[in-house]
Parts: C-alpha cells; structure tokens; sequence
C-alpha cells in the first residue's frame, strides 16, 4: 500500500514537474526572445493632436496585430511613445531622449514636417533609423541623412493628377484662384501649381495665403469672389480650416464650378460629419483614401473601425503603414540581431508590395515611391476621377501607381 | 457699397466671440481683481456640452445651449471654492498661476471625456441677401444672444440689489461688507455669471469651429485685449471696443490679407495704448 501510494506520488510529481517544465518552457520561449523596443513621437496635446493621436493609433493598431500573430520570428514589438505637443523644440528633445536610449531600435515619426524635419536631424546624429510618415516638405530628403525613411512624399507630387486631368482635358478653368495656409509647405505646392497655370497661359486671378485656425475667413472669401473665378485651388493645414471657409463660401452665395483640395482634407471623417454637403463635387489629389483599392487597406479600415469606431484619417494610415513597412524589414533581418545599423540596412532594402498605401521601397536618399491620384467627393465617398475613372476603383490603379 | 457692407458683416460673429469672452473676462478682473486664464476653457467646456446635448440626444443647438450655460456656472463655482476663496489673500502671481492651472485640468478632462479628434456639429450656412451683400444668419443669431447676455448682465447689474452688491464690492470690499454686502456671496456670484457667460460663447465655437481642447485658451487673448483696452466699469465701452477690434481686422483681411488683418487690430492697441495707457476707461484713484 506505502509503495503504491509513494509510487502514485512520485508520478504524480514527475507529471507536475514535467508540466511545470512543458509551461517554463513555453515562457522561457517567449521570456527568452526580448522585445524589440521602437520608439515614437507624436503630438498627444497641442493644436495638431487629433492627426497625432490617429497616428498613435495606426501605430498601436499595427503593433497589436503584428504581436497577435506571434511578432517579429517570436520577437514582440514593444512601442514606447512619447508626446512632442506638437512643438519642434520639444518634439526635439523627446526625439534626442529616443536616440540616447541604446534599447530603441528604430523610431517612428510624428505629424508634419514643422516638427519631423528638425528632430529628425537629432535622431540621424544619434545613428537610429526613424521613419517620418506624415512630413511633405521636400527638402525633408535633401539633407544627405542615412538614417531617415520618408514616407510621405513631397506634397507637389499630389498636384500631378491634378495636372495630368488638365492637361487631359477633364477641367478647363479660365480664372484660377488660390487659397492656401501661409507656411512653406503651402508654399511650395502653390508655387508648382502656379508654374503650370502660368505655362498653360491661365490666369491666377486671385492669391490668398491665410494663417491657420481662425474663426472666420470671410474677408478672404469676399475677395476672392470678387476677382470671379471658376476654379478655386486650396491646401489647407486639416480640415479645420477648410470647414470654415466653405463655410464661409455658402454664406456669401459663392459657388465656383470647380474646387480643389489638396490632400485628404476634403476626405477627413469629422469634415464630412460636420460640412458634408458642402465638400460634394470637390476635387482631392490624395495618394490614400479609406476606400482605395490597395491590397490590406480593407482590412485595416475594418479593424480600425472596429476598434477605434471611427474611419482612418490620413494619418492613422500613415502610422499603420510605418509598421507594416518596419516588420517587413525586421523579418528580412536573419541573423535576429536587430543592431540599430541592420534596422537600418534592411529599410534601405525593403520593398513592400501590398501596405494599405500601395507597394513601397526606398530611394537611396530615404524616399519612399509616392503617387498620386485625383478623387471626387460623391455623397460623401471619395471617387476616382484620374488616371482612371473606373469608379470600381480596380487594379488599373495600382498599375498607375508601378509606372 | 456692397463690398463695405460685407466687410461689416464678415465681422459680426468674430465681434460677438469677442465680446462674450472680454464680457466675462471684465466681470472676473473688475469684482474679483483676478485676471483667469481658465476663461476660455470655460466657453470650450460650453461647446463640448451643445456637442454632447446635439449628439446624444438629437437636440437643438439652443437647447444645447442652457446646458452649456449650466456647466459653465458649476465651472464658475468651481473656480470659486478652488483659485478665488483659498487664494483672494495670497499673491497676485499665486492667483494667475492658479488660473492657468484650472486650465490646463479642464483641457486634460475634455479630452479624456472627447479626446482630442476635433468635434463639431453642422452649423447653419444660410444668408439673407441686403443691398448686394449676404448677412448670415448664423450672424444674427450670434449677435442676438450676445446681446441678450449682456443686456441680463446689465439689467442685473443695474436694476437689482444683487447688482448694486456686485458693483459696490467691485469699487471697495471692505467698505461694501460695511453697509451689508457679502463680499464673499458677491464673488461666488460673480463667478457663476462668469462661468454661464463665457460657457455661453461655446455656441459660436462649436458650430463655427471645430472643437478641440485648447481652443478656448487660444482665443482668450483677444478678449483680454479688449479688457485691457476698454478697461473697467462700462460693459458698453466693452462691446464697442470687441466691435472695432472684429471690424478692423475684417476691414483689414479684405484689402490686404487675413495674416495682416490678425496683426492689424493688436496694432491698433498699441496705439491707443501708447496715447492712453489706462484704456479707453475713466481712471479711478
């Protein structure tokens, strides 16, 4: 009887030893492997926190997905995020407190190239591979930097099917007006847009460079309803901005025949909740919208919507691509030795065909391939007017994006 | 003719915030001698409220607004049992650092109730058409309740005992507490009609602008020119001044641009102030 219940015992043992050792096993696995750290910045508070906490949540939803399905080669992702306020001296310093931390293996970016291009100069002096997601001033790639991934393309380079639809024939306009914010981005895109008219032989009738965030732009919309238009060019910082003006536009009875937006503005979902109406007919030149047609942009809208019960902005798809693009370049990296240097080697290298913002690979000065497409807003959905007006949106676009 | 016209009234809603907000800001600094940062936290907190009334509930704007009006006197009395009552001994600096404090809790609990992606609702986009220019009747709304405001604060202030208290308080508390006066009842008072009008301004915000935030604070600082400018006493010379500072930079923007229009009107201050550095009000002893 002792020996069969010292022997039911000691089975009972080594069964309860082996579990333990089965169940230590399996969180040695995962204990063992460390975390990838990545660090990121965004403007949590400030006058541009929406875009940086949509940004925070494209980075989130990518992290929690790519950890869901068992990491990097078992690896997790852990984001350490921190909030610049949407000042570039502070988004300065946190970017300098990512880079001194030797942990951080790479860092993702923050919201527009006021605060991107001077941190960014931080993180390439501390050696650490950051990719900038929402920055479209093109001197951003300019500054010979080895460690930055931009990608965000020069802003002009959303004024081409704009161009190319003029060009075609599609909008024939007679007199030109330009609204834009007066900041060296607008600046830029106004500019290359005003070289066009003018070598077309159009005439800008009316010029209007407006400070960002006013209750009331009527004054604006006066004048320019005075010099008669019949296309209003824009480029608003968010949509703030263009809510009033639009605003503005139907109290004073002023209808152009056509109007274009630079960007998403005229697609971001709290526009469209507050002023839908008013945005219907107008022109986009955006490289991303909720319902394009690239490969896991569905599914990412379904997820976000699920979690954050919201559609995606621009900038939450910025931050969901950013990660999309960084696994893609954790995976290629074999040895699993993620150095700082071989998080940035294997960017350099990356070539991502089916990110929710089309395929991706980087130019040797840290580019990412960018392009764009004119859209029109229908009842509130954004519509492919050019290259292709196949309203099914279908993979004639992609091959556009390839060429 | 037509254009002037439309200059005049491209400046009635921004003379209407102005005015709702220097309102306020004058009713804080005159009684209570404290200059809050907190104000226009206070017309955001308002705006938040017409949201929240709007999109819950399927409600007017309007109705939107007496809840509005309601927080902002829970705001007001907040500030009274928090900055005014523990801090009307202490420092001057003490005070306004506590105000801006206030602030910034108010932003940080708007945005864990909102966060920080902007709100608004759909505001109106008609206009009646007067001699070739369009006055929109979002306008006339905006400036039919500001002058409803201003004229129960001035009624009140005038025609009732409360008001002869708030204004004898404000000239002299320890004399006003000789013939009877509550000094203490008077600030609480104060500060609750405070808080219902600057709350009241979140209307304009809400259906002009998107919400986030900051946005109260970041317009506060026309209203403090326009207290610094109209100075004390006359809440009057108040809205004339909040007038003249929408009309300038309107004017402004239209013949040279929006950038100059925004400078034009601090210019302007500047100026009056360089002649007369009191303001535009009497200066007492």
């Amino acid at each position: 009887m002792a020996t069969f219940r010292s022997q039911a015992l000691a089975v009972l043992g080594l069964t309860a030893m082996l579990a333990a050792a089965c169940g230590g096993t399996s969180a040695a696995s995962t204990g063992s492997k460390a975390p990838i750290i990545i660090g990121a910045y965004v403007p949590l508070t400030g006058t541009v926190a929406s875009s940086g906490v949509a940004l925070q949540q494209g980075y989130q939803l990518g992290v929690a997905e790519v950890n869901a399905a068992g990491g990097i080669n078992g690896h997790q992702i852990q984001l350490t995020i921190k909030d610049d306020q949407g000042d570039p001296q502070t988004a300065t310093t946190v970017a300098a407190e990512l880079g001194a931390d030797p942990t951080v293996k790479a860092v993702l970016g923050t919201y527009g190239s006021n605060l991107a291009a001077p941190s960014s100069a931080v993180l390439e002096k501390a050696k650490v591979a950051n990719i900038q997601t929402l920055a479209s001033d093109a001197t951003m790639v300019q500054r010979g930097f080895k460690y930055l991934f931009n990608t965000y393309g020069a802003a002009v380079t959303l004024e081409d099917p704009l161009i190319a639809y003029l060009k075609a024939g599609g909008i024939k306009p007679k007199r030109v007006a330009l609204i834009y914010i007066d900041q060296p981005a607008f600046l830029q895109t106004s500019n290359y847009i005003k070289a066009y008219l003018q070598s077309a032989g159009i005439p800008v009738v009316a010029d209007e460079r407006i400070p960002n965030g006013l209750a009331s732009y009527a004054s604006t919309v006066t004048k320019v309803k005075a010099s008669n238009p019949d296309f209003v060019w824009t480029h608003f910082l968010g949509s703030a901005s263009m809510k009033v003006v639009l605003t503005d536009m139907a109290t004073q009875n002023f209808q152009p025949q056509n109007f274009f937006s630079h960007g998403n503005t005229a697609l971001d979902p709290p526009l469209l909740a507050a002023a839908g109406p008013l945005t219907e007919g107008i022109y986009s030149g955006v490289h991303w919208w909720p319902g394009a047609p690239f490969k896991t942009n569905a599914e990412f809208v379904t997820a976000y919507r699920a979690k954050y019960n919201t559609d995606p902005s621009v900038s939450a798809e910025g931050g969901y691509q950013a990660i999309q693009i960084l696994t893609a370049a954790l995976k290629s990296i074999k040895d699993q030795n993620y150095t700082r240097d071989a998080v940035r080697n294997a960017l350099s290298k990356v070539n991502v065909q089916d990110t929710v913002g089309g395929p991706v690979q980087f130019a040797a000065n840290g580019q990412a391939t960018f392009a764009g497409l004119l859209v029109q807003n229908q009842k509130n959905q954004a519509l492919v007017v050019f290259p292709d007006a196949d309203k099914k949106s279908t993979t004639k676009v992609e091959q556009y994006l390839n060429q | 003719m037509s254009t002037a016209i439309q200059v005049f009234f491209n400046s009635l809603s921004t003379a209407a915030i102005y005015a709702m907000l220097a309102i306020g800001l004058t009713i804080f600094l005159g009684t209570l001698r404290i200059l809050n940062f907190a104000q226009g936290d206070f017309a955001t907190a308002g705006g938040y409220t017409i949201f929240a009334v709007v999109t819950a509930f399927g409600l007017s704007p309007y109705l939107g607004v007496i809840a509005a009006m309601v927080v902002g006197a829970a705001l007001g009395a907040l500030f009274f049992a928090t900055v005014q009552s523990p801090l009307r001994a202490a420092p001057q600096i003490n005070q306004l650092l506590a105000t801006f404090g206030l602030a910034l809790i108010i932003e940080g609990i708007l945005q864990f109730l909102f966060t920080a992606t902007p709100k608004s609702i759909p505001g109106s986009h008609g206009s009646i058409e007067v001699l070739g220019a369009y006055l929109p009747t979002a306008s006339i709304v905006d400036v039919v309740f500001a002058a409803v405001l201003i004229s129960a604060l001035f009624l009140l202030l005038q025609r009732t005992n409360l008001g002869r208290g708030i204004r004898a308080v404000s000239q002299n508390a320890i004399g006003a507490s000789l013939v009877g006066v509550n000094p203490r009842y008077v600030s609480f008072i104060v500060c609750v009609i405070g808080g219902v009008l600057s709350a009241g301004a979140g209307l304009v915000l809400v259906t002009t602008l998107f919400l986030t935030p900051t946005i109260g604070f970041e317009q506060i600082f026309k209203g403090f020119t326009v207290v610094v400018v109209a100075g004390l006493g006359n809440l009057y010379r108040v809205l004339i001044v909040a007038a003249l500072l929408a009309l300038t930079e309107s004017a402004t923007s239209y013949f040279i641009s929006e950038g100059i229009g925004q400078l034009a009107g601090f210019v302007i201050i500047v100026a009056i102030l360089l002649v007369r550095p009191t303001g535009l009000g009497r200066v007492t002893a």
